[in-house]
């Protein structure tokens, strides 16, 4: 009896509705384990924004003319939001390049293309984290541990760049997909 | 003691159906969307060398007074120009007036000097302009895709206003202007 007298008290704490398995004496008794999971999980409840650059172009004139202004591009921001559980998830970023589409034959001197590094960054209590992927890859980033967290996820542009060439005039749309990965 | 049947099945089940139901957790993706444009835009470049003057000197034949048939000048060169669309180039030109000079001209002289603009390099077919033509269809031009290189600008066939056989009165500053236009075209 007196064995039986510790899972009971187990089962008490675990199960409180398998109480009653406390019988009286000469009774049969079993014991119920009750566990639970919580699986590693992260979703995006902000998952899409906007950045509106209206001019690409440096139009001050001189020997940058018509060129990327890369200041356009470089510290735009938006920001999405998000959380993850478990202790291993993982976030990635991947960059898409600006492009302007419909644009036949390019004349030498000029480019529809603009690229750029994102960063992603994320806000846990025990500091930020950073992903980063850079659109001269046709690749996500390196994925990065960010953990548990639950906070805006800040995503910024830089290094962009169009390698001194003309931009073709007309409407250019890029984008930066944000992807978090859960894991135990 | 022993653990009956049923609660043993029990125990199994609740162990097992948490797991089942979160096996594959799925990764969450998030997107930024750039919007982005770039304006129609074109600029002339810079000219190369330190003058836009085309510097003609002596016009005429010292000894006979008439029009040099050879009256020329180096180019000038617009160094950079671009238009990042679709753009047309145009040139316009006027003709050389004597600028000291005043009232009419004696009769058997001029105190104006026509010629011929052109802009190159820019469209198959040179822009052009004569001063004293009734027209100029060519003075307009299109090139139907973007376009970075230079322009020449040139200045010829220069002859008096009203004959070739008057002869330009005499004025230290006989002075015309020349005009190219880029312009971008939707």
């Amino acid at each position: 009896m007196r064995k039986l007298l510790v899972p009971a008290a187990v089962l008490t704490l675990m199960a409180p509705s398998l109480a009653l398995a406390q019988a009286a004496p000469g009774s049969v008794q079993g014991t119920v384990d009750v566990t639970g999971v919580v699986s590693s999980q992260c979703q995006i409840s902000v998952s899409s924004a906007v950045i509106n650059i209206p001019e690409l172009s440096d139009v001050t004139g001189g020997a940058t003319a018509g060129q990327l202004a890369p200041g356009t591009v470089n510290g735009q921001r938006a920001t999405l939001a998000g959380f993850c559980i478990g202790a291993a998830s993982t976030m990635q970023a991947q960059a898409f390049p600006i492009v302007s589409t419909g644009v036949g034959a390019l004349p030498s001197g000029f480019t529809t293309r603009v690229d750029y590094t994102a960063t992603a960054t994320v806000h846990p209590i025990l500091g930020d984290i950073s992903a980063t992927g850079s659109s001269l890859s046709a690749a996500p980033g390196t994925p990065v541990t960010v953990g548990a967290f639950s906070s805006d996820i800040d995503v910024t542009l830089s290094n962009a760049s169009s390698n001194g060439a003309k931009l073709i005039s007309g409407p250019y749309q890029g984008s930066v997909d944000v992807t978090l990965t859960p894991a135990s | 003691m022993t653990l009956s049947k049923p609660l043993a099945c029990l125990a199994l089940a609740t162990l097992l159906a948490p797991v089942a139901a979160h096996a594959a957790p799925a990764p969450a993706t998030g997107v930024v969307t750039i919007n982005a444009n770039v304006a129609p835009r074109c600029e002339g470049g810079t000219l190369d060398g330190a003058s836009s003057t085309f510097e003609m000197g002596i016009l005429i034949d010292t000894s006979s007074g008439l029009l040099l048939n050879d009256l020329s000048a180096p180019p000038k060169t617009l160094v950079g120009a671009f238009c990042n669309t679709k753009s047309s180039i145009s040139i316009i030109a006027t003709p050389m007036q004597a600028q000291s000079f005043t009232g009419a001209p004696p009769v058997g002289f001029t105190d104006a000097i026509d010629y011929t603009a052109s802009a190159s390099g820019w469209t198959p077919t040179a822009a052009t302009f004569t001063t004293d033509a009734a027209s100029n269809p060519a003075a307009l031009q299109t090139r139907d895709a973007a376009f970075t290189g230079d322009i020449t600008v040139e200045v010829s066939n220069f002859t008096p206003v009203g004959g070739v056989a008057l002869r330009p009165v005499a004025d230290p500053n006989y002075l015309g202007t020349v005009i190219v236009t880029l312009a971008a075209v939707s």
